[in-house]
């Protein structure tokens, strides 16, 4: 019975689950009922308000929860490592020693030939190198302005912003990792309605050089924020 | 410093172009955000504070080590609340199938087909999606998915969907059942197959 339940590779993942979603994705989750499953527990977590005799409960939880990752830690140190339990520690400590000799050992008696070096006039194209900033996920206000981090090489930006269907609502060009979006946009973008934007680099060749990827921000309708 | 106005993805956006106290400031800011609300999850799911607050542990444990794999394709809230689910889910597997199955059969009426020969008949998971999906309502599908497809115990379901009828989710199991039976009936009458 268990595996008749499970998911099958139609079944939506939960960060598709609780976007928009397609004529077809809403098709498969209203026959679905391992989708729709998901998504009433995920609605449980996302919108349910706390219930008044679990208040308490809650927050000595969170009060645990602070006590165990930074604050009790007696000397600054990463809050990576304030995460892990001590014994976790010495176990990750002891495995690292494990990996350093066993690469040092892999390099020093089985040297596998370099790569070759690129030349002159090669290019890469790595997607995602481009880091946008801002604005992404939900948004108390609509956003007035793209941001990005520079990257080196990189002469100019081309943006775009659009709905989740692709349809274009602007275009511009920047040659900084910034750039205003116009009051005749930021006017588009209501509440409870996803946007998305990209953002290229380009080089002295005109050539796309990084990109961002779709990037989603969604203005919160009043009253509903998600943080509550 | 002020990072209200940021959203989650924005923020850690941000902590990425960061690194050591002042990343861990970042990423500590986005966490304590959420504190709350997988507190609250963990609570429904563990039943006690002490094992809620080590499950939470856990869950914020893996969010920081698989950190860098968060690509901001969908929202930071969901991505963590698939951890906590995950993480809770693997739990309950590591503490093996619920023991409140059998009483919740006794009080059945003999049914045509039980949830076990109902799914070897079907043959096809989506087949059983679909078949669920029709024949149950909201709860009863619910209810019924996370105790026989992800070992959940009835105390657990009720807990996470705040069910306050008296008997919780055993209601919804002995209902779904019996609906089920109801349908799959009709169907051999029809002489089809579930």
């Amino acid at each position: 019975m268990k595996q008749a339940l499970s998911a099958t590779a139609d079944c939506l993942p939960l960060e598709r689950l609780s976007e928009e979603l397609t004529a077809a994705e809403r098709a498969h989750v209203a026959a679905c009922a391992r989708c729709q499953t998901e998504l009433d527990l995920w609605r449980e977590l996302d919108h349910a308000t706390p219930t008044p005799d679990e208040g308490a409960a809650v927050r000595w939880i969170v009060a645990e929860l602070d006590r165990r990752s930074t604050r009790t830690s007696p000397a600054p140190q990463s809050s990576l490592w304030s995460w892990l339990p001590a014994a976790a520690t010495r176990w990750v400590a002891a495995c690292a020693t494990v990996a350093i000799v066993a690469t040092v050992g892999y390099f020093v008696w089985d040297r596998e030939p370099a790569l070759h070096p690129l030349t002159a006039g090669e290019q890469t194209y790595r997607s995602g190198l481009l880091q946008p900033l801002a604005p992404m996920g939900d948004l108390p206000t609509a956003p007035t302005a793209l941001e990005w981090v520079a990257m080196d090489g990189a002469l100019g930006y081309d943006v775009e912003v659009s709905e989740v269907d692709g349809t274009p609502l602007w275009r511009a060009a920047s040659s900084r990792p910034r750039i205003d979006i116009p009051p005749s946009v930021v006017g588009q973008l209501k509440p409870g309605k996803t946007v998305q934007w990209r953002v290229r680099a380009r080089n002295a060749s005109n050539t796309v050089i990084a990109d961002s990827g779709t990037q989603r921000f969604r203005v919160e309708i009043p009253g509903r924020s998600p943080k509550s | 410093m002020g990072y209200a106005a940021l959203s989650d993805e924005e923020l850690l956006a941000r902590a990425r172009q960061l690194s050591g106290a002042d990343r861990d400031e970042l990423v500590n800011e986005l966490f304590s955000r959420h504190y709350e609300r997988v507190a609250r999850w963990c609570l429904r799911f563990a039943g006690d504070r002490e094992r809620a607050a080590d499950l939470a542990q856990e869950v914020f444990l893996k969010a920081h080590r698989h950190l860098d794999s968060f690509k901001a394709a969908s929202r930071f809230s969901t991505w963590l609340y698939s951890i906590a689910r995950n993480e809770s889910l693997s739990q309950l597997q590591r503490a093996g199938p619920p023991t409140d199955s059998d009483d919740v059969l006794a009080n059945v009426p003999a049914i045509a087909a039980g949830p076990d020969e109902l799914a070897s008949r079907s043959q096809q998971t989506k087949h059983v999606h679909e078949f669920l999906a029709a024949t149950l309502d909201q709860l009863e599908r619910t209810v019924y998915v996370l105790h026989y497809g992800d070992d959940m115990s009835l105390d657990t379901i009720t807990r996470l969907l705040r069910l306050t009828n008296t008997s919780g989710a055993k209601a919804y199991i002995v209902s779904a059942r019996r609906k089920l039976a109801k349908a799959v009936q009709r169907l051999q009458a029809r002489g089809e197959q579930p």
